[in-house]
């Protein structure tokens, strides 16, 4: 009878150094799941920054309404600050119009006492250069924020805008040049 | 009294067997993973640096374009000092191309050669190809048949037409 007693007090449990041994294990394996879980997350957190972090999908956006605007932008005109800080190209309105009619204006409005950001704006709306006050503006619209440069140039029919944005984490450079065509 | 020593030593823990099938395992799961990193950020890389090279093969296209391919065509001049790009010397020809001038352009660590090659087509018609050539291991071209080394170089070509 005694003995039976021996044998279950026995085989229920571990011992203490057996259970040391166990977490200590444990802790081991959890530390080296833990390891690669955060570095796995940091490389996704990484990879996805680069194509989807602010400054990334601006630029994307501030290139593709460049080129679009431009494209479509009369080759016979267009004005270019000394500076470079902005550009305003024009456009015709549809098929029908015989002279330029339309206009739009990039500008770079950097960050000051009132704004901690710069920013690219685009100014557009009807153009007559009979009138005493050509520009009629139509609306003004924020291209995108974080700008800490952006310049303009112009060689012949093409125009090219160089930015770059900055949100304090990450720095981008964008570059376009785009041909006008529209004659 | 034995036999029942016995059963209870057979019942407890793992066998020496079943531990290093365990570690294998376990091994394999982690290469598996580490491997697939590895090439999701590689891919990711190269993707960005063929996008990269897109980019700047069409910058300096169109820009070439807006000056109608001329052949004083300077690209510190029309895209501007803030474009920083250095000249690298290449022969006065490549394939049916003229050569006009090579470029290299430094973007995110790695060097973009960019070639401006051009062949009358007519007297008024120009065709202006421009060669975009990187290595993602870090190999320097020296001339611009280096890039035909597909081992060593990647390269990206665009053509258009200027009319002048």
């Amino acid at each position: 009878m005694q003995h039976i007693a021996k044998k279950n007090y026995r085989s229920k449990g571990f011992t203490l150094i057996e259970l040391i041994m166990a977490i200590a294990m444990s802790v081991i394996v959890m530390l080296g799941v833990g390891i690669a879980l955060v570095d796995s997350h940091r490389g996704w957190q990484r990879t996805y920054d680069r194509s989807y972090c602010d400054v990334m999908t601006d630029g994307y956006v501030a290139r593709r309404m460049f080129d679009a605007t431009v494209r479509e932008a009369s080759s016979e005109v267009c004005l270019l600050d000394v500076a470079g800080r902005w550009i305003e190209v024009y456009l015709y309105a549809n098929d029908s119009s015989t002279e330029v009619d339309r206009y739009a204006r990039f500008y770079y409005q950097p960050a000051g006492e009132n704004e901690a950001k710069g920013y690219l704006n685009l100014q557009y709306g009807n153009w007559n250069p009979d009138s005493p006050y050509p520009r009629d503006v139509v609306g003004t619209q924020r291209v995108c924020s974080n700008v800490s440069f952006c310049v303009f140039r112009k060689a012949g029919y093409s125009v090219s805008m160089i930015l770059t944005l900055d949100n304090g984490s990450q720095n981008v450079v964008v570059t376009s040049s785009s041909v006008m065509h529209s004659q | 009294m034995t036999r029942k020593t016995k059963k209870r030593r057979f019942r407890r823990g793992f066998t020496l067997v079943e531990i290093p099938y365990a570690i294998l395992i376990l091994l394999i799961a982690i290469i598996g993973t580490s491997k697939y990193r590895y090439y999701t950020t590689l891919d990711v890389k190269k993707a960005d640096m063929q996008t990269t090279a897109t980019r700047i093969g069409l910058l300096f296209c169109e820009n070439w374009r807006g000056v109608k391919g001329s052949l004083t065509y300077d690209p510190t001049v029309c895209l501007g000092s803030e474009f920083a790009s250095t000249p690298i010397s290449c022969p006065s020809s490549f394939k049916e191309f003229n050569l006009l001038q090579g470029r290299t352009v430094v973007s995110n660590g790695t060097n973009y050669h960019v070639f401006l090659l051009f062949k009358d087509i007519s007297s008024s018609l120009r065709a202006l190809n421009i060669i975009v050539a990187w290595s993602p291991q870090g190999y320097q071209i020296t001339t611009i048949t280096d890039t035909t080394d597909s081992n060593k170089f990647r390269s990206f070509e665009l053509t258009t037409y200027a009319t002048h």
